[in-house]
């Protein structure tokens, strides 16, 4: 936790204002786009971080999400806003589906197996004609409106909704680290055996975890489909966002409520400003750059920069069992 | 026609059958899932790819060459990456593997180009026929050479001392360490024999598969699959598996749009997942 309450009113009070200072729009891209990431990470968290389960997959929730809407406007002329519904039952319904397949098993099998999800919907989207396939779904431009969920010149809403967003995740988060729940998913995290042995119903708390993480990412993903209105399988379906989730995630600072926030802020803009300025020679440079961090801070300081940050504070840290 | 699919099937399968085999010499006795497994097999196919193209020697000298380079790359590996996060959760074993691969994507992007390349001086060309079915040499020598690496894998694992104690290590690893198995050097050797198996692999891969920098992710997913398919622990399951999941992309791709081949192997994965996740062998 950052030294007070103060900080995170000041950080909230710095996102509210940047955009207003940072005018260009490819700046206030890069900001929506850590905002958007940051909740995904959020969502990830609670199952990856405080429930300790590596779901790989997640992005099959984002791309649910996103194709809910879009299918749901093109096809059948539903707002967004219902769309943003379908795709939270649709994804609800799916993590429900493979929790149950995965969760009776080791660890193990729930990764593969989201992994696996993962790339099912995404070969699955590719060759389904009705959903347009690889040509994707364009979003036909409506007047800018909240009830169209389209904005568009300055495109500021946009970005106000996501840290609006993030805000609630954020909430959630903390309300859930302090929470009973909470406990519950750090015990079954750290032996599920010990949290079976007092009484936790293991299979029903990872489930609960897992459904709404896939809940939360569902509906960044509808965001996303009103924010870039177009949408295609390899841009909502990739594993690369999966893993960016994890990444995010354990390089701020696994288990914590701030961690993805911090991982987000460093890791996104990072990314973007190095595909910008290395160019489109396509020379990979920003996955070596994120390999890199990737193995350095799991080698090096699994807890995440979060911890870094601490001890460059100069707080002594209690010592905790495990928070990776 | 059903002979030809189920030749090409087991033919491909075998090549899945050896790379899943490469998978499970490391999840066995490190007990790491290994994510830049796939990203290895593309490396080695790319270093296939150079001595064919830049040194122009045929499939009989790429294949020690390959060796060398796969081997040191796994030393190197096991020493900086892996060791470091061997009795770490799982959580930073699959980050920091992934890591690697995602380097390794990274690093043949920028050397070698996102282009799909083949080797153009193939040592294996042409078709076999025999009977009334019709299997590309290049692919023929693929499963050949998938079968013979595993049967080599196999005796060792079985009949010599130090195969045993790898088994030994998989099964129990205090046990192991504790009647005298060296575990650092078992470890070591395991990974170098994973990149023995992706080496083969992906120098036989490199006479008829594209290579391109993300050729490595989905070849992961199916030796996954074929390891599930066989049973965690279980070398001769994931070779099974392999055959298994050749055979079903082949017979799949036949019956139904060729685009839904991995769907079909991820469906069954999942329902295997609710069902038998021991697979057919497993622990």
């Amino acid at each position: 936790m950052l030294r007070s309450r103060g900080g995170y009113w000041l950080l909230l009070l710095v996102a509210l204002v940047l955009p207003l200072v940072l005018t260009p729009s490819f700046f206030r891209h890069i900001m929506t786009m850590t905002l958007m990431y940051a909740c995904m990470a959020q969502a990830w968290n609670i199952v990856g971080g405080y429930a300790g389960q590596i779901a790989l997959g997640n992005v099959v929730f984002f791309g649910l999400g996103a194709y809910s809407a879009a299918l749901g406007f093109v096809k059948f002329g539903l707002s967004p806003w219902l769309g943003l519904l379908i795709g939270i039952v649709v994804s609800a319904t799916v993590a429900a589906v493979i929790g149950w397949a995965s969760f009776k098993t080791s660890g193990i099998y729930f990764a593969i197996a989201t992994l696996g999800i993962g790339e099912l919907a995404r070969t699955l989207f590719v060759s389904w004609r009705w959903a347009e396939g690889s040509v994707g779904i364009e979003m036909p431009i409506l007047p800018s409106s909240l009830l169209n969920f389209q904005f568009h010149g300055a495109r500021l809403p946009y970005y106000y909704m996501i840290l609006g967003l993030l805000v609630l995740y954020f909430w959630i988060v903390t309300r859930i680290g302090n929470s009973r729940f909470g406990y519950y998913l750090r015990t079954i995290s750290v032996s599920e055996i010990a949290a079976e042995a007092v009484g936790i119903d293991v299979l029903h708390y990872k489930m609960v975890a897992f459904v709404l993480a896939a809940v939360m990412t569902s509906v960044c993903g509808t965001f996303y489909n009103q924010y870039l209105l177009y949408i295609d399988p390899w841009s909502v379906f990739p594993s690369t966002i999966s893993m960016m989730m994890l990444f995010i995630t354990v390089f701020g600072g696994v288990g914590t409520a701030i961690g993805p926030v911090i991982g987000a802020a460093i890791l996104i803009p990072l990314g973007e400003l190095t595909r910008g300025a290395l160019g489109g020679q396509g020379k990979g440079i920003d996955y070596l750059i994120n390999s890199v961090l990737m193995v350095a801070i799991t080698i090096l300081e699994p807890r995440g920069v979060l911890q870094l940050l601490r001890w460059l504070s100069g707080r002594k840290e209690r010592k905790h069992d495990q928070s990776a | 026609m059903l002979a030809q699919l189920l030749a090409n099937g087991i033919l491909m399968g075998s090549v899945f059958a050896l790379i899943a085999s490469g998978l499970a010499f490391i999840y066995g006795p490190l007990n790491l899932v290994n994510f830049a497994h796939g990203d290895l097999v593309m490396t080695s196919m790319y270093v296939a790819f150079l001595c064919a193209d830049r040194l122009h020697v045929r499939i009989w000298l790429a294949l020690p060459i390959t060796f060398v380079i796969m081997g040191i790359i796994g030393l190197l590996d096991y020493r900086f990456l892996v060791r470091p996060v061997l009795h770490a959760p799982r959580l930073a074993q699959a980050l920091t593997t992934h890591g690697f691969g995602v380097g390794l994507q990274a690093l043949a992007l920028f050397f070698m180009g996102p282009d799909f390349r083949t080797i153009s001086n193939v040592t294996f060309s042409g078709t076999l026929s025999v009977a009334s079915l019709n299997v590309g040499v290049a692919r023929f020598m693929a499963g050949v050479a998938g079968v013979v690496a595993f049967a080599l894998l196999y005796v060792f694992l079985q009949y010599s001392k130090t195969g045993k104690a790898v088994q030994a290590i998989a099964m129990n690893r205090e046990a192991a360490a504790l009647i005298g198995i060296d575990l650092e050097r078992m470890y070591a050797l395991s990974l170098v024999i994973s990149m023995l198996c992706v080496g083969v692999a992906g120098v036989f891969l490199s006479q008829f598969y594209y290579i391109f920098p993300v050729v490595g992710p989905p070849l992961l997913s199916m030796a996954w699959v074929a390891m599930v398919i066989g049973g965690f622990g279980s070398m001769p399951g994931a070779f099974i598996g392999g055959i298994i999941v050749g055979l079903t992309q082949a017979i799949s791709g036949y019956v139904m749009n060729p685009a839904l081949k991995d769907a079909i192997m991820y469906i069954i994965f999942v329902g295997l997942m609710a069902f038998k996740p021991r697979g057919l062998f497993g622990w």
